[in-house]
């Protein structure tokens, strides 16, 4: 039975109040690419402690349970919509706690069955680890220094995109309660650490080519050049790896499409800086005096344009922006309709941010008056907003 | 019924600094407002970045005059580190503005944002001291750069007075009330950083001409190392707020408080989370048994049981 397996990793609320979203979960059924691969390591749903345990029996659907009055689970929520498939988090054993250990060796049983990005990332990072490892034994027995800071350099950048691995293993954890909304965020946290990373490369190139002038000779060390060209190579197999994701401006649809383009970012900007260092030694040896100065300042202006989008968009969704994609006279029809029925008469506190790209969150305040029955009132609102993209809307309904 | 925030600067003034052609005057004109009108951590803060660029600025000419480049590059690292203050600093002033139809929730957050940056940068300096440490320890001659020690005191110098300002926020693990309390903790944190490691440096020197081989070595390990458990409980508080968290400060008794009610069926989409220090915002979907003239009683209820724990900005549904 085909259909309670994808059941049983269904996120935990099966009968949502809400009888205008039309999404109950059914979706993932047909998510087919990954209902078979997750289901014999996790059997344990995690509910709220609190909540006696349901059965594990998978062959008995879900959605036999109906929330009662007696067994009350106090609704500790996760997501509708999944969108490829939900892993069960091993509950942890104090509920109310956050342990980072536990969290990290989830996310590693995670790594194993991951998906197709995220195993190309593995190979990106594995790459990089494994060419700055041979640069630092090089450089530290022949005793070149550039070398071996050109390795620190490069496991720096690795942490990096090791980190933005790890966010997008964990980013599939279910909601607790510690993090109300999931764990989608570290996505976008990611890519902005991501962004600030490539912003202080893009200074710091500068500085060099600032060196570079005033130092009159080249101090230049052929044996990087080696280097710089290995670099390049591991770093346009991973532009090859992340081609969907190779524009600056680039609309986000689903979260995970900050992080991959902040992966992309990252390893496009480091190809540049490599052809920029291969680029300067070859002018430097045709003669060109002060190449090195060219081609850093324009490596440096570059990175800064490329990453300045993402920076700015990660930057917005992390300050709870409002939706950019939504205009706010979309916003303020709504809000006029809502006005105009005569049974509401004012309507405060407007509310909208986006967790993560895709994933619009509002609340909104109505004074109502007393003797409608507010359930048409509020099916009219959710449906205004839920055209709007709007999905998970918290209406409170105050009455005059 | 919009809270409003008691603000300083017009939101004009802000669109007026956007859109003008001549930004190095309204640059100019804004740091005047805030010398007039911000707080005394603002005005210190100011007093602080002016600080660090007369310096660079000295010490740049100087090594360009000399040909030194040490100093040179002292100098830059100097200026990428008063950039980030500045940074701080218009977050300061920048989070004061009322809130509008694009930030629905105010500016407030992007004290934790700055705070976040700062912390991110400090682990990038901890992490490149100790490549420092690795290739002083690589290089096994020290090319040791006497006129360093002259601007690395001057900088310390500069970073202590720096401390001293802000010295109500120079602790580790620090409990932060306001939204403000991250930022200024992380400029202290900065502050506090740089003059760890310019101390370092003196003390790197000083070991080397008593004799000591690989001082260097350890020194910048020392220094690298402190600066890292410095900042790590900040960078862990302010990405706990970035993420979502719900703050430490909900029991879920108070949702089976709720849910042991007559009139309530069911609880759920439980939602909390910081927007800033301080500021917890909910929200909660409430079915009620009977009809809705209990309603506003339950909700009454519940917005009470909230507020006792601190949680003022709650959105309850009632179906």
């Amino acid at each position: 039975m085909e259909k309670s397996k994808s059941f049983e990793f269904y996120s935990q609320d099966p009968d949502s109040p809400h009888p205008w979203s039309a999404d109950f979960g059914f979706t993932n059924a047909s998510d087919r690419r990954y209902a078979f691969s997750r289901q014999q390591s996790f059997k344990q749903p995690m509910r709220d402690p609190q909540t006696p345990n349901f059965s594990n029996d998978s062959t008995k659907p879900f959605l036999s349970r109906n929330v009662s009055s007696i067994d009350i689970p106090p609704g500790f929520y996760a997501f509708d919509h999944v969108k490829e498939g939900v892993f069960e988090a091993k509950g942890p054993a104090a509920a109310d706690k956050f342990s980072v250990l536990d969290f990290v060796l989830w996310v590693f049983r995670v790594m194993r069955t991951g998906n197709r990005q995220m195993k190309r990332l593995l190979i990106m990072i594995s790459l990089n680890v494994a060419y700055s490892t041979a640069e630092l034994a090089i450089g530290l027995f022949t005793g070149r220094v550039g070398l071996v800071s050109d390795a620190f350099h490069l496991t720096f950048g690795c942490g990096l995109l090791t980190f933005s691995l790890f966010a997008v293993a964990a980013s599939r954890r279910k909601p607790d309660s510690v993090y109300t909304y999931g764990y989608q965020r570290l996505e976008v946290l990611s890519a902005f650490t991501n962004a600030l990373f490539l912003l202080f490369l893009s200074f710091s190139l500068a500085v060099e080519a600032l060196h570079a002038f005033i130092q009159d000779e080249s101090e230049h060390k052929h044996y990087l050049i080696v280097s710089a060209v290995a670099n390049l190579l591991v770093n346009l197999l991973g532009v090859w790896f992340f081609r969907n994701y190779a524009r600056i401006n680039l609309t986000y649809r689903k979260p995970e499409d900050m992080n991959y383009h902040s992966v992309c970012l990252h390893v496009l900007a480091d190809s540049i800086r490599s052809a920029g260092l291969i680029l300067a030694s070859w002018f430097l040896s045709l003669g060109v005096n002060n190449a090195e100065v060219l081609c850093l300042g324009l490596v440096s202006v570059a990175v800064f344009m490329l990453v300045m989008p993402l920076f700015k968009a990660t930057g917005g969704i992390l300050l709870q922006m409002a939706p950019p994609n939504i205009s706010s006279s979309a916003l303020g029809k709504c809000r006029r309709q809502i006005v105009s029925r005569e049974d509401v008469t004012e309507v405060s506190q407007t509310r909208f941010w986006e967790l993560v790209p895709g994933h619009v969150v509002g609340s909104l305040s109505l004074q109502v008056k007393k003797e409608m029955d507010n359930r048409h009132t509020l099916g009219y609102v959710h449906g205004l907003y839920h055209d709007l993209g709007i999905h998970d809307l918290t209406v409170q309904t105050d009455y005059v | 019924m919009e809270k409003n925030k008691s603000m300083k600067y017009s939101d004009s003034f802000f669109d007026q600094v956007k859109e003008g052609k001549f930004w190095v005057l309204d640059m100019v004109l804004l740091a005047f407002r805030i010398m007039r009108t911000g707080n005394w951590q603002m005005k210190s803060l100011f007093f602080m970045i002016s600080l660090n660029a007369a310096c660079s600025t000295i010490e740049f000419a100087i090594g360009l005059f000399t040909g030194r480049i040490g100093l040179v590059s002292d100098a830059f690292h100097l200026t990428f580190g008063s950039g980030l203050l500045t940074f701080s600093l218009f977050a300061m002033a920048a989070s004061q503005r009322k809130p509008d139809h694009v930030y629905t929730y105010g500016f407030q957050r992007l004290h934790v944002l700055s705070a976040f940056t700062n912390s991110l940068f400090l682990l990038f300096m901890s992490f490149s001291l100790t490549v420092e440490a690795l290739h002083a320890f690589i290089e096994d001659e020290s090319e040791h750069k006497h006129y360093l020690v002259a601007s690395a005191v001057t900088n310390l110098m500069v970073n202590l007075i720096g401390v001293w300002f802000f010295r109500n926020y120079a602790r580790i693990n620090l409990v932060y009330k306001k939204a403000e309390d991250m930022n200024y903790h992380s400029v202290c944190l900065h502050v506090l950083a740089d003059s760890i490691r310019s101390a370092g440096l003196i003390s790197a020197y000083w070991f080397q001409s008593l004799g000591i081989n690989n001082a260097e070595v350890l020194c910048m390990g020392l220094v690298s190392g402190a600066v890292f458990m410095l900042v790590m409980p900040l960078f862990k508080a302010s990405a706990g707020v970035l993420l979502q968290m719900a703050p430490p400060n909900i029991p879920s008794s108070a949702l089976t408080k709720i849910t042991s009610r007559k009139d309530v069926a069911q609880v759920s989409e439980a939602r909390f989370w910081e927007l800033v220090p301080g500021h917890v915002v909910g929200s909660l979907l409430l079915k009620a048994k009977q009809e809705m003239d209990e309603g506003p009683i339950v909700e009454y209820y519940v917005h009470g049981l909230y507020r006792d724990l601190g949680i003022h900005d709650l959105t309850v549904q009632t179906d």
